[in-house]
């Protein structure tokens, strides 16, 4: 992902040549300027900002403002300040403010680059990760209980976003300056994703309602809606491919609709870890249903394997056979009387 | 032998059982009701022990009924009963059962049920 760095300063000669001098680096980023802090609020609201590097005194919003604005509504954005004043005081209260860095004018580009460099890096200091399922993925920062912060990339529309987790919990979200509930339906139904964690949350109180589970199903309802509306053909509107887990006839297939039940009932702690269709164990199916059938049982509906490792398998008998692969948090009788509804 | 499996015969949801070796070949067998076929004649145990890769724990839900399967020293439990029975309780009876044919170890346990055959 590039990442751009917002630069405002209310001095138009200063401005160009602070960009001129980062154009060294805009293979790691690039600039994005504007002459005052009100502009500065519009472009972080257009544009997928990574940092801002802001003056303090300038006519209109003045810095103190727009990194107040910041913390309140982009808490994931690093700020630098910079300004000609400098004094103890003013850095004090420019740290207290929420930035990450001062640096007082004049000040030589490389310090400057340095310290953008520096607050971008962490960005991923948990990792980065390239083409993964982002329910599954997100899924397992629940199971795992992560604070992180993650700054995830749709690899269909090229959108980015940002989720909030502290300790597994879905604390908030954002898309430019979509909040909320809105911004984590739009996320979640991105399939495939690029993401970078960054191992803190700047977010305590949780500004989401609902367990990330529901707001999965939401958001794959949601999705399904917008499918629905889309031409049929075998490609949606945007010209990419029927995403998988969805029939050709934009309906879900039985292993999204198995998926929505668990969820819809046991909500986030199901511990399923896998759902496809897998054909390797019918042969063990056909013996189980002619002992059914000389018991006189009645037809196979279900089996829970316990094979004494890590992960516990379910088998639906159907038309197609329907693994589920479930962990060791999984309530198994539960999770049997919900599949047998 | 039968003592050992006496608390499982007793609940009231539990239709049948039996104790068949990792080989499939029959220890045990104990049913409530008559069965329409003998269980020996049904289905190849061998081949579908041999199916199960080693499971330490089945259960397999019928229409009408369900089948636990449990890992034991000596080969495969099968426990057949009403499909509404809860498993918890019969799992916790099997553990009970089990505790007691492990604490018979494996040679004493072939010397009782050759007598007991």
């Amino acid at each position: 992902m590039r990442r751009e760095v917002l630069l405002v300063d209310d001095v138009k000669a200063i401005l160009n040549s602070i960009r001129e001098g980062l154009e060294e680096y805009q293979e790691n980023f690039s600039v994005v300027t504007a002459g005052n802090g009100k502009v500065a609020i519009e472009k972080l609201k257009e544009r997928q900002i990574s940092l801002v590097v802001t003056d303090l005194k300038m006519p209109e919003t003045d810095g103190f403002s727009l990194l107040s604005h910041i913390m309140a509504f982009y808490p994931d954005i690093p700020v630098i300040v910079m300004t000609g004043y400098s004094n103890a005081e003013m850095e004090r209260l420019a740290q207290r403010g929420g930035a990450i860095g001062y640096i007082a004018k004049p000040f030589k580009i490389e310090d400057l680059a340095k310290k953008i460099l520096t607050a971008l890096r962490r960005e991923s200091d948990g990792g980065k990760l390239h083409s993964v399922s982002s329910g599954m993925f997100l899924q397992l920062i629940e199971m795992e209980q992560k604070t992180c912060t993650i700054r995830i990339q749709d690899r269909d529309s090229e959108k980015r976003g940002v989720l909030f987790f502290r300790e597994g919990e879905l604390m908030d979200s954002r898309i430019n300056g979509l909040k909320g509930l809105d911004a984590a339906y739009t996320i979640f139904g991105w399939e495939e994703v690029n993401l970078s964690i960054q191992n803190s949350c700047p977010i305590k109180k949780k500004r989401l309602e609902g367990e990330l589970q529901a707001i999965l199903l939401e958001a794959m309802r949601r999705k399904d809606e917008r499918e629905k509306r889309k031409p049929k053909g075998g490609k949606n509107a945007n010209g990419s491919a029927v995403s998988p887990g969805r029939k050709e006839n934009g309906l879900p297939d039985a292993t999204e609709i198995i998926r929505r039940k668990i969820g819809k009932e046991m909500g986030t702690r199901c511990g399923v870890e896998g759902i496809r269709y897998d054909n390797s164990w019918d042969g063990l199916l056909g013996q189980m249903r002619r002992i059914g059938k000389s018991f006189n049982y009645g037809s196979l509906r279900l089996v829970y394997m316990d094979q004494g490792g890590m992960k516990d398998m379910i088998l639906l008998s159907g038309e197609k056979t329907i693994s589920i692969f479930v962990n060791n948090k999984c309530p198994r009788d539960r999770i049997v009387k919900v599949l047998m509804q | 032998m039968k003592k050992l499996f006496k608390e499982l015969l007793d609940m009231e949801e539990v239709m049948g059982l039996m104790l068949l070796s990792f080989e499939g070949e029959f220890i045990l067998h104990k049913f409530v009701d008559s069965v329409v076929e003998k269980p020996e004649n049904m289905e190849s145990w061998g081949l579908f022990i041999h199916s199960l890769k080693g499971a330490k724990e089945v259960e397999i839900l019928f229409q009408d009924a369900k089948i636990y399967i449990r890992k034991t020293v000596a080969g495969y439990l099968f426990v057949m009963v009403h499909v509404s029975t809860p498993m918890a309780m019969l799992r916790l009876n099997c553990d009970l059962a089990l505790f007691g044919l492990k604490q018979i170890g494996k040679n004493r346990l072939s010397r009782s049920l050759l007598r007991g055959r």
